[in-house]
Parts: C-alpha cells; structure tokens; sequence
C-alpha cells in the first residue's frame, strides 16, 4: 500500500509543470460559463428569503464524536451563505443542531469541540466499564453530559430558537421514534444523545427515552416536516472496519452500523448528501472532535460548489417568479 | 614553563583537527567553488550550476559550505522539471540544516503544485514557525490551506503576505481576492479591490471582481456600472454576458435579453446567452417563448446550465408551476 501511494505520489509530481493551476485560487479572473451562471444566480439566491425562495432545511446524523464533523460543515456552509432555514439533528447531530438553532456562532460551537477532550462529558464514557455495570446491575446515569445539556440549554425551548429545530430519539419499551419540536429543549437533547443499554433512559412523560439514531440516523423526514422543501443531509457514517476490543465496544459498534444502515436508506431522501470522511473515528473518541470538525470543511468545501448548484436547479424556476 | 612548552604543540596540534572540523585548503578551494556556483546560478545557466556542483563536490567541502549550493541545485532540478530530484534533495537538506527555512519552503512549494496540500502544511509551518515574517511561507501556507478547503485559515495567511508585500504582488493580490469573494467577506474584498485596481489600473479584473463583490452584496446596479468599467478596459463575451445576467438580476430583463440577443446573433448555439434570454422571457412570464431558448441552453450547455435549463423545461410541463419535479 505504502509502495502504491509513493508511486502515485511520484508520479503526479512528475507531472508537476502540467499542473501548476492546482495551488491556491487561480488568478485570471476568466470563470467558465456554468461558473459565470451559477455565481450570478447564486448572489440572488443567498439573500433571498422563502417564500421568495424554497426553504432549505439541515439534516445532522448521529454519530458521537464523529458528529462534531458537522461543524466543520456548517462553516462552509456559512462561508458560501447556504441558507439554512431549518435543522434537525440526531444524537451528535441533534446537540449540534440545538447549539447552532439557538443562534450559537460556528466559531463558538468550534471551541465547544476544541474542548471536549477537556470537558467531563467524556468522563461519562470513560466511566463505562462493564464490571461496573455487572456489579451494579444498573445502567449508568451521564451526570457529566446532563449537566453539560442542562447548562446550555436548560431555560430554552424550542419556541425560543433561532431556527425551527426538531430532534429524534426512541422509546426503548416501544420502539418508536421520538421526534421533538416543541416545549423544553434539554430533554429532548438530552434523551437523542442516550446512548442504550449503557445510559439509563430519560423518563420523560411516561416515555423511556434512548439515542434516536437507532431509528433515525438521519432525520431528513423530520426536517421536511418542519416545513423544508429541500434538504441537505450531513453524515458521519462508521465504516466499522475495526473488531472491537471489549463487549462495550462491541454494543457501542453494533448500535453505529444498524445506525450506518439505517443512514443507506434515509441519504435517499435528502437532495444533497455531505459525507465528511471520519470512519475511523470512533463514537467515543472525543479527543478527535477536532479532527472529525477538520474533516468535515475538507469534505464540505469540496463538495459546496455542487451543492449550490443543486440548490440553484432546484430553486431557480421558484426565483424567476418571485424576483 | 610546562605551559609555555604546551602551548605551541597545542597548536600544532590543533591545525589538522581545524581543517577536519572546519575545512582547510580543501576548503578555500571549495570556496572559489561556491563563488562559481553562485554566478552561475544568479545568471540562470542550470546547466552550468550542475556541472559546478560536481566540481564543488570534489572539493570536499565541509557541512557549513554545502547548504548555500542544496538552494541552487534544488531550485535548479525544479526549473528543470526534476521534481522527483528537487524533492529528494530538499528532504535531505531539511535535516542536514534544519534552520534553513528556504529547503522547508521549497519543498512546500512543490507539494502544493501538485495538490499535496497535507505534505505542504507542516513544511509552511516549520518555515514560519524559524521566521513568521516570510513571504514565501505565508503565501504557500495560505495556498495549501486553501486547497485543503480551509478558507478562514487561508484568508488569515493571504492577509499576512499581501501586507508584507506592500500589496505588491498582483497574482497573490488576485488569489486573496478571490479567498475573499469565496468567503464573502464583502469589507475586505472590497478594500483589496480598490489596491488592486491602484496596483493594476488598466486590468479588468479588479472592475469585475468589484461587481461580483457588489453583486454579492445584492446591489446589482453598481454591479453593472462596475461591468461597464470592466467592459471599456477589455469587452469579452463573458463580461458582457455576466453584466446582463446581473441586469437581470436587478429587475431589468429587456435590457438583459439586448445583451442575450447580441451574443445569440453572433451564435445562436451560445448556451449562455439562451440562458439569460429564457430567463428573462420566464421573469417577464413570456413562458412559452422562454421554452425554445432553454432548449438551445439545455442542449449546448455544460452541466450546470444544462440542468438548470432542464429544470425550468420541466416546470414549463407543469405548466409553469413550482415545484417543477418532487
């Protein structure tokens, strides 16, 4: 493998002189047509707002740490002026979502992240021993987390933020998926980052809530039932190329690729798919936030061009009428 | 007595070991040879430098002698086309003398041409981080981090460079410039603008790169009056193409399709041209007669212009009504 990539390497240097226009932003000025077209339209597009415009919704998956990624997202997002009308978030994506909807800056949510090795959030997870839980035969309360969730969001409500926001989680006795769009906020987060079978379940309204991204990876439904009329998806899907090393990780693996599977069927759904390239970050690998947020520009930055240009043929017709 | 005795063997002594550590004759020699090597390469004879080099060699320099020659041979092999030589000679420099910011640099430089963005990243960063001040490092940084899709951390090095260069170079002028729009950050696109356009008064860049900024902004009329200057300093078909599409943007669709139809009668295939024509028909709500021009856009257009062109011939089905397709 090794050998392979340094003769590619090679090989591409090699052709150096041919290639010169791929370092920093060409300099001529001289865009392509569909370049000229879809920056123009997009100028209008950018500063448009529905009705005058179709409605733009955010779909955030679950993921754990890999989920910080979608900050990495969000900033390109921000910096080509996506709209971003609505958001709906699971587990990761669902906190995430809930600190950008209540009008927290990208800038913010980065630090947050940047932090999180040094939060207690990730005390909870080094808590997770299963001799532990054997001996106590009780599932482990995340003080750490909640405490986090409740700081941050404990006097909001959904009626209070920026954007329309919805999250997911299940109830474990029935199965069935939970979707928030009203009333107090930190439960809601609260319940779509509990991960099951290692968190006791949040009690809410005679519900026994656990992580949505059992049943809801991506909640690109969700979203549209917030009033979307387009959705762009980001997902951190695990490749679950790893055996893991204890029954833990073993639960933990098993809940991330029905998650994965799950993310197969729903991507359909959405009209663009961001899939910033963290599969080997694992779930609980918050000292990686900062990579997983790293890899999350990389991915989004290379794919916004198209993204907007999605967008644009999706939306044109509706702009045209509405100028 | 004993210490005026050992002294002198001292010294005596000592004379091997300088030239061991320091380079004696064989040094003055090697010299005379970095002098030759550096003529050459100040006066571009590559060639020259090489053959030079093998002689300096011979000479067995010391250390301290061989870094000034790696710089002349690397930016040598570069200019060649030996990439793969430049690179191995760098990698080697970098550790002989690690203070040497120029090998670090270089070897970015490289990295970066070829879209190895990664590699470059830690090479800028090592040259800056011997001196923060350097115009080349700041440039490639902003470079590779660009590439790499981080726009924040590009603009910040960008800025570093075109300050240090007295807002002198026009290239990186354009490529900062450019970071701006990308990250609409009008303020600053607009201040760079206005040097660049003092910089380079009789290029249209800077005029249209001041209307898309203003474009960016939603003033659609200052952005045709910056067309227009752009225009009287260089007409192409694409400048006047993109001023209508602005005209059109701003509300003016007959003056738009002026434009439209002057490019459409020098090529009635110009994909472009239908497409501003058809719009500005759909706008008008002329929909019917918007539906031939989108077919030409639809046919002859890239990707972009095609699918949109299909979108709105889709919508034109459905009798006009949005959304086109579900």
């Amino acid at each position: 493998m090794k050998f392979l990539l340094r003769t590619t390497l090679s090989a591409l240097l090699l052709a150096v002189p041919a290639i010169l226009s791929a370092q920093g932003f060409p300099a001529s000025g001289d865009n392509s047509d569909d370049e000229i077209l879809r920056d123009a339209l997009w100028t209008r597009l950018a500063l448009a707002r529905p009705p005058a415009r179709p409605s733009v919704g955010l779909a955030l998956s679950g993921g754990g740490a890999r989920g910080f990624a979608h900050t990495g997202v969000l900033e390109s997002l921000e910096y080509a002026g996506f709209p971003a009308d609505y958001v709906a978030g699971t587990s990761m994506g669902a906190l995430i979502g809930a600190l950008y909807a209540s009008g927290m800056t990208v800038e913010e949510i980065w630090k947050f992240g940047l932090e999180a090795a040094d939060l207690k959030v990730s005390r909870d997870f080094r808590k997770i021993n299963l001799v532990t839980l054997l001996i106590r035969d009780r599932l482990i309360t995340p003080d750490h987390i909640n405490k986090f969730i409740e700081e941050r969001f404990g006097a909001l409500t959904f009626e209070k933020l920026q954007k329309p926001f919805a999250c997911s989680a299940m109830d474990i006795r029935t199965g069935e998926k939970i979707v928030f769009t009203q009333g107090p906020l930190a439960v809601a987060v609260r319940s779509s980052v509990n991960l099951p079978g290692i968190f006791a379940p949040v009690e809410y309204r005679q519900r026994y809530l656990v992580d949505g991204g059992v049943v809801d990876f991506i909640p690109v439904d969700s979203v549209r039932a917030l009033g979307a009329d387009w959705v762009l998806a980001s997902v951190t899907e695990s490749s679950a190329n790893r055996v893991p090393e204890n029954v833990l990780m073993s639960l933990l693996q098993v809940i991330d690729i029905r998650g994965s599977l799950l993310a197969r069927s729903a991507e359909k759904k959405a009209d663009f798919v961001i899939k910033p390239e963290v599969a080997e970050i694992t779930v609980a690998d918050f000292e990686r936030c900062g990579d997983a947020g790293e890899a999350g520009v990389r991915e989004a930055s290379r794919r916004i061009e198209a993204a907007k240009e999605a967008l644009l043929i999706y939306s044109v017709p509706r702009l045209m009428e509405k100028l | 007595m004993r210490i005026a005795l050992l002294l002198p063997l001292l010294l005596v002594l000592s004379a091997p070991a300088s030239a061991f550590l320091f380079g004696g004759d064989s040094d003055k020699k090697a010299l005379a040879g970095l002098e030759a090597l550096r003529a050459a390469f100040k006066a571009g004879d590559c060639a020259a430098v090489q053959e030079r080099y093998d002689a300096f060699l011979e000479e067995k320099p010391s250390r301290r002698l061989r870094e000034e020659p790696y710089g002349y041979l690397g930016r040598c092999y570069e200019k060649g086309g030996l990439t793969d030589k430049a690179i191995s000679l760098y990698k080697v420099a970098i550790e002989l003398f690690p203070a040497n910011r120029l090998f670090a640099s270089r070897l970015g430089r490289i990295y970066n041409r070829a879209g190895f963005y990664d590699s470059a990243e830690p090479l800028f960063l090592k040259a800056l981080a011997l001196k923060s001040d350097d115009i080349d490092a700041n440039i490639g940084l902003a470079r590779a981090y660009a590439g790499m899709g981080f726009l924040g951390r590009a603009r910040d090095f960008y800025s570093m460079a075109v300050v240090l260069q007295d807002f002198g170079d026009p290239v990186v002028m354009r490529e900062y410039a450019r970071c701006l729009l990308e990250k609409r950050e009008w303020e600053e696109a607009a201040f760079i603008a206005s040097r660049g356009k003092l910089r380079e008064p009789l290029s249209a860049y800077w005029p249209v790169n001041q209307a898309r900024i203003l474009a960016g902004r939603g003033d659609y009329t200052g952005a045709v009056l910056s067309m227009d200057g752009a225009l009287e300093l260089e007409a192409t078909r694409g400048r006047r193409l993109e001023r209508a599409l602005y005209l059109l943007l701003g509300g003016h669709p007959r003056r738009a399709m002026e434009e439209a139809d002057a490019a459409l009668s020098a090529d009635r295939t110009d994909a472009l041209a239908a497409s501003v024509k058809a719009m500005a028909l759909y706008f008008m709500g002329e929909k019917k007669q918007a539906e031939p021009y989108f077919a030409i856009a639809a046919v002859n257009g890239g990707d972009f212009t095609s699918k949109l062109a299909g979108s709105f011939i889709e919508c034109l089905k459905n009798g006009g009504m949005w959304p086109c397709k579900k």
